[in-house]
């Protein structure tokens, strides 16, 4: 559900046609742009970039096909106050189209309206996801490693299997922190790179 | 004489108080056993007895038995606290936000979560300091030879609008990262740690025996200035020492639970409810009942919609309040 609604009859009187989107999921974006192109009247513009963006996506997804399924959790937020991704949020929509299973996955109560939901750190450690995304609201390299490192040293996490084969990742923040948009496939590039580090190398 | 003083309601409070610490063990080893994962009475023993590093140990003794602890601590904190406000300002009203204490908490520890993100290690002691900075400068606002209860109703309240300000605009200017804070706002436990433990440890113990050495001050100050001065109390002295004590008792309690109101406001008010206004009992029943409902309330918090947490301080507010319409 977008927000902004109060805006419409505003900016309806003042004359102004006006179009809300909310962007949640993968096929939302391509959906968008098709639409979009038929907005601005360049149809087949837009069909170039969705035919890129598919085929991106669509042979990261084929690379990894044969590939056990790693098990993750998506965290957004600092050590001092978290929550983690459901797949209504768009992280989460993009690590299942990757095959990979998150453990957070399913626990959004709301029917697609809760992207992320604070998380019993009991049932993290039960779960013991094989890999950790982390995405904080800093585009700051320097901080997001020494949040890396504080989340590593919490007695909390520290235990975890993802902790200890060093396998707790930061997402970047322009692709992840919010939808990536058209660059949609460089997010699923990255998540690969993460997930199935031994198909990315080849 | 003394005989002849025996009060009534001794056997009453005598049974409360022994409820409330029974009711605190009871919500204490609820807080152990229950969980997102199901443990067993044997599989605690074991952490306990004999600590071994697997997934059991993990979940209880690094998850679990901190955050109820944490939860206590702050539930007494922050009901001693409240208990002591209401006392010296002799206003049914006041709680540990009307010396600043939450404003200022909350005004520091979001400028550290969102402009510094750096520092995020730090929220606890930023929020520590900014609480105590604003109940400094509320004590200042108010000190007309002592601190004046009317004056510093009135400077808190001030204050407290003018560091809500300040976070408003953090929200509205940092929109995109209010969600890495709303958590820490809204008061939750959510992966605390022995750390916490030990950083709100000593101000509880300072708090306990403070309001133990506190009720003659807190019984005479009710009878009103005069009459106090005449029973031989310093009250400018008293007054000060305890809103200083209360200061620090609220403020750590912010500090590792973030903004969790609510306890400091009514848990008072059902102590007194139960023993009476008798400051001897008040205290340490308010400080019981604190305890027991903070590691309740968060028990039933993180395991009703279990594994998703519900922060504590939604939870809290969602049962307490028309709980609290009940008893009026």
């Amino acid at each position: 559900m977008p927000f902004h609604h109060n805006l419409i009859p505003v900016l309806d009187k003042a004359g102004i046609p006006i179009l809300l989107q909310s962007i949640e999921r993968y096929q939302q974006i391509i959906d968008t742009l098709q639409f979009y192109g038929e907005l601005a009247g360049r149809p087949e513009q837009a069909q170039t970039v969705i035919a890129e963006i598919q085929s991106k996506c669509q042979s990261v997804i084929d690379r990894n096909k044969n590939h056990p399924a790693p098990s993750v959790l998506v965290v957004f937020g600092s050590p001092a106050s978290f929550n983690m991704a459901t797949d209504s949020s768009f992280s989460g929509d993009l690590v299942k189209q990757l095959g990979a299973v998150n453990i957070a996955g399913k626990y959004d109560g709301s029917g697609g309206q809760m992207g992320y939901v604070p998380l019993s750190m009991e049932y993290v450690a039960k779960q013991n996801p094989d890999m950790i995304f982390l995405i904080t609201h800093s585009s700051d390299d320097k901080i997001n490693s020494k949040f890396q490192n504080e989340l590593a040293n919490h007695p909390a996490w520290r235990g975890l299997k993802a902790v200890t084969d060093n396998k707790v990742h930061v997402l970047p923040y322009n692709l992840f922190a919010i939808n990536p948009g058209t660059q949609v496939g460089d997010a699923m590039t990255v998540l690969t790179g993460f997930l199935y580090p031994e198909v990315s190398k080849k | 004489m003394r005989e002849l003083a025996t009060d009534p309601r001794q056997t009453r409070r005598t049974i409360i108080g022994m409820a409330g610490l029974a009711a605190l063990v009871a919500a204490l080893l609820a807080g152990i056993k229950i969980g997102a994962v199901s443990v067993t009475v044997y599989d605690i023993w074991n952490v306990i007895s004999a600590p071994a590093g697997n997934e059991v140990y993990q979940i209880v003794y690094n998850i679990r038995i901190p955050r109820v602890f944490v939860g206590a601590l702050t539930g007494i904190n922050l009901a001693l606290a409240g208990c002591i406000l209401q006392g010296i300002l002799r206003n049914p009203l006041a709680d540990p936000g009307i010396i600043g204490v939450s404003a200022g908490a909350g005004l520091a520890a979001m400028t550290v979560m969102i402009l510094w993100p750096g520092l995020t290690a730090l929220v606890p002691t930023a929020a520590f300091s900014g609480a105590l900075l604003a109940a400094g400068i509320v004590f200042l606002l108010s000190w007309d030879r002592g601190v004046q209860p009317l004056k510093l109703i009135l400077a808190g309240v001030a204050l407290a609008a003018f560091f809500g300000g300040g976070m408003s605009a953090l929200m509205v200017f940092h929109s995109d990262k209010v969600q890495g804070t709303v958590n820490w706002m809204a008061g939750s436990f959510q992966g605390r740690s022995w750390d916490h433990v030990l950083m709100i440890l000593p101000y509880s113990m300072v708090g306990v025996a403070g309001a133990m050495l506190a009720h003659r001050y807190l019984n005479a100050l009710q009878l009103g200035d005069e009459v106090a001065r005449g029973l031989g109390i310093k009250v400018e002295t008293a007054r000060f020492t305890l809103v200083v004590l209360a200061a620090l008792l609220a403020g750590s309690a912010v500090s590792v639970a973030g903004l969790l109101g609510f306890v400091g406001l009514i848990i008072p008010h059902i102590a007194r409810m139960l023993v009476g206004s008798d400051f001897e009992y008040l205290l340490p029943c308010s400080a019981l009942l604190g305890a027991t409902l903070v590691v309740a309330a968060d028990t039933l918090a993180r395991t009703a919609f279990s594994p998703v947490e519900v922060p504590v301080g939604i939870f809290m507010a969602f049962l307490g309040a028309p709980f609290f319409i009940y008893l009026l």
